[in-house]
């Protein structure tokens, strides 16, 4: 993603969000997927293995439907909450974008403690 | 947790034991002590947040003041721009973010100050100029006090520097920082709505100018807008008399011998460049932000930190005062250009 790329727009759907960028191009992420990629020290460790990963997978599916409340962090990042599971991660713009093109927003490396 | 200051608690499902000798529910109306200090929790944290936004309408710009490498002078360039911002007629605040190694009180001649709590609000000390200051060493029992603390404690004491402080109507919030991109940057760029941008501190000297494209690194990736980069102790300029015309000769930092004219007076002056000169400019080339100017070495901005009235107070008319003054006009532009150039108002969340 290029660094000047910004997110300008996000409008929670019911089972999916729509991403709006600076340049004009949209996309959309459901929640499940997001919830699996989520940043945190908890979840990041959970997609390292294969099988660690697909229970992950199950899990998150598992989860209830529902929209997140969504707060701003800085100009940089977002951070979902929901009623139940995660919500510990922070959202990079960047990591977003990654997510909404179906790319492993980790860059096919396991979760390093500490990195943000 | 790193986001949410609420906990949400689902209701437990009921089973056997739940109900009393009647076989009627009992309700449980009363919280727990855990429970109430939750609910208090997440309340001063609600509030917190509420501040945290009505501070980003009450305080026109801030500024963050930052450096990759230590010992650059970003304190007495923080307090400086304070200054020099305020000489200008702006209300002006400086956050002192430095909390292990607290500096600007001592600088603005606060050493000892402690602050005033009200209501539960903080209220900052006024120095030189109506210069509004926050900064952990008003917390310290004495300057030599260390504070040894862990990341997370530190975090908890900005967000309330931050959030409880009654900074009231501001032109300028001025933060001071220590060096590197790590807690305390981070935390501010996380919880301050609309910052303007991040001043970078340099000296000219290379292992400086390596840690201040950092800088520039960690802002881009925080999507702050770099204001620009300032070099400081740029130059030692000596002075001295001699016969009109005459030529002098004076040996430099690097054994080079350096030829002077004095003038028809006899007055004669050469600036050494202790540190190299002009890597600050280049730096700012290199990685095409904007160079707000050089700021020179001078023994009495040093001798003004340690005597508590720096040097655009002692001197205002001075040659630091002059090049205080200069790189907050270079600011000022800067600031405007980038509102300019902002295509939208920001973030819309449906």
């Amino acid at each position: 993603m290029s660094e000047n790329l910004n997110l300008v727009k996000l409008e929670r759907m019911n089972s999916e969000m729509e991403l709006t960028w600076s340049d004009g191009s949209i996309n959309t992420i459901a929640y499940p997927t997001l919830r699996f990629w989520c940043p945190c020290a908890k979840c990041g460790p959970r997609r390292d293995e294969e099988e660690l990963s697909n229970q992950f997978q199950v899990e998150v599916d598992s989860l209830p439907t529902e929209k997140p409340i969504v707060n701003p962090v800085g100009g940089y990042a977002l951070h979902f909450e929901w009623s139940d599971g995660c919500s510990s991660g922070i959202f990079r713009f960047e990591r977003l974008h990654d997510i909404a093109l179906g790319e492993n927003p980790d860059g096919g490396k396991p979760y390093t403690h500490g990195a943000w | 947790m790193t986001g949410s200051p609420i906990t949400q608690h689902t209701p437990k499902s009921p089973k056997e034991g739940d109900e009393n000798p009647s076989g009627e529910k009992e309700e449980d109306a009363t919280p727990t002590a855990d429970q109430q200090r939750q609910m208090e929790q997440a309340f001063s944290q609600m509030k917190r947040k509420m501040t945290i936004q009505e501070m980003g309408d009450k305080i026109k710009h801030k500024i963050m003041v930052l450096s990759g490498k230590g010992g650059v002078g970003k304190s007495t360039v923080a307090t400086g721009l304070a200054l020099s911002l305020a000489n200008q007629g702006n209300t002006v605040g400086l956050l002192d973010i430095d909390i292990t190694g607290p500096n600007v009180p001592k600088m603005l001649g606060l050493g000892g100050h402690r602050l005033n709590v009200e209501g539960g609000r903080i209220f900052p000390a006024v120095g030189q100029r109506g210069v509004k200051v926050i900064s952990m060493a008003f917390l310290l029992e004495s300057d030599d006090t260390p504070v040894v603390w862990r990341g997370p404690i530190k975090l908890g004491a900005i967000q309330q520097f931050i959030g409880d402080v009654e900074w009231g109507e501001l032109d300028y919030l001025v933060i001071d920082f220590p060096p590197g991109s790590s807690d305390e940057p981070l935390t501010v760029a996380q919880s301050l709505p609309n910052i303007d941008g991040m001043v970078i501190v340099t000296t000219p000297q290379e292992v400086a100018l390596l840690d201040s494209r950092k800088s520039v690194g960690f802002a881009n990736s925080l999507k702050v807008p770099v204001i620009g980069i300032v070099e400081n102790m740029s130059g030692y300029t000596i002075h001295g008399t001699a016969q009109a015309n005459q030529t002098i000769s004076v040996t430099g930092p690097t054994n080079e011998i350096i030829e002077i004219t004095a003038n028809e007076a006899g007055d004669w002056s050469v600036t050494l460049d202790i540190f190299k000169q002009g890597g600050g400019q280049t730096t700012a080339e290199e990685m095409d932000v904007p160079f707000l100017g050089r700021l020179p070495f001078d023994p009495g901005v040093i001798r003004g930190g340690d005597d508590g009235v720096h040097r655009i107070v002692a001197q205002p008319e001075g040659e630091s005062a002059i090049a205080f003054a200069s790189i907050v006009e270079a600011i000022k532009k800067q600031i405007k250009d980038n509102k300019d150039s902002q295509s939208s108002g920001g973030l819309e969340i449906i």
